[in-house]
């Protein structure tokens, strides 16, 4: 009996593991661990499946422009939706709400390339948002 | 009995109807696909390009690092078949661009109330004259703000295709010189099947 509850409690963690590691700021990878910080997943499908290879940032008079390069890492189509969040120096998002979730097909393997430019010269840094 | 059967079963059916009709909130920038009309998601990416696309254009950038331009929209012409309010898809680009804090615009719409406010301080006698605002102090604008909108609609069978094209340009008023412009596509297709077939 002590066994059949034991195994339960391990299911109920591992379930309750899944959830939580659903959302919230990606582990490094080989491919993109210098960008973890950059992208967000909200989906399990899409940390799985969807990897940042490249990021670019520079500055367009005192505006940040942004270009970041999103990899399909499996042979199947993928259909998601992103979302561009810029950020203060201390943190706080800037026009929060003022970009809307954009949806993007990539096709199997391929990379596809999103732009954004910051909403005023407050943006110092950005976040990339990702769900199915 | 069957009387309180046939009873029994209108209660069940009325508790189910009940149980479908619910209110929720939603995230307003979520991606709306009910259909293939213009829709919010449409208006939201259209304004986000635009902004996006004029921000960074290294002349306009030229130009804003320096002063401020004061701007002002006309308005889009509508060349699709569907009634959509352009109106909102440029006061969304103008806000951003305020709050982007490189340009000004003077507000078109607003001109009848601003007359009447003048009338009101200037003639009513009820303002302190020093304080009334001054007839001809307006600034005009610079640039000129227009475009258009345009869709492609086709239909075979249960599928159907639109494409919007939205175009916008900023016009230098004294010169006639078109500064800038951008484009937007967005494909929608609409596949019906039955029980997934």
């Amino acid at each position: 009996m002590k066994t059949i509850h034991f195994f339960l409690l391990l299911a109920l963690a591992l379930v309750a593991g899944c959830s939580a590691g659903a959302v919230g700021t990606a582990k490094p990878d080989e491919e993109s661990g210098q960008y973890q910080s950059n992208i967000e997943y909200h989906s399990l499908q899409i940390r799985s499946r969807l990897a940042i290879s490249d990021v670019r940032q520079r500055y367009v008079g005192d505006l940040l422009q942004v270009s970041v390069d999103l990899h399909n890492r499996w042979e199947a189509k993928l259909d998601f939706q992103y979302q561009f969040r810029f950020y203060d120096e201390d943190g706080f998002e800037v026009a929060s709400d003022s970009r809307p979730w954009t949806p993007l097909v990539i096709t199997g393997n391929d990379t596809a390339t999103v732009q954004a430019t910051a909403p005023n010269p407050s943006a110092t840094s950005f976040k990339i948002i990702a769900r199915d | 009995m069957k009387r309180l059967m046939k009873g029994m079963f209108v209660v069940a059916m009325l508790a189910v109807i009940s149980a479908c009709s619910t209110v929720e909130y939603g995230d307003a920038t979520a991606q709306e696909t009910v259909n293939t009309d213009f829709g919010s998601t449409d208006l939201q990416m259209i304004a986000s390009k635009m902004v996006d696309d004029l921000l960074v254009f290294p002349p306009i950038v030229e130009v804003t690092s320096q002063r401020r331009p004061v701007l002002f929209v006309d308005r889009i012409k509508n060349k699709t078949t569907e009634h959509i309010d352009l109106e909102s898809v440029t006061d969304t680009i103008q806000t951003k661009l305020i709050n982007s804090g490189k340009f000004r615009f003077v507000d078109m719409t607003a001109i009848e109330q601003v007359r009447e406010q003048f009338n009101y301080q200037q003639d009513s006698g009820f303002v302190d004259e020093n304080t009334a605002a001054k007839v001809g102090r307006h600034i005009g604008a610079e640039y000129m703000l227009y475009g258009n909108m345009s869709s492609i609609v086709k239909k075979d069978g249960d599928t159907r295709d639109v494409y919007y094209k939205f175009t916008l340009k900023l016009m230098h008023l004294e010169t006639g010189i078109v500064e800038w412009a951008s484009e937007k596509e967005i494909r929608k297709t609409r596949d019906k099947s039955w029980f997934g077939l």
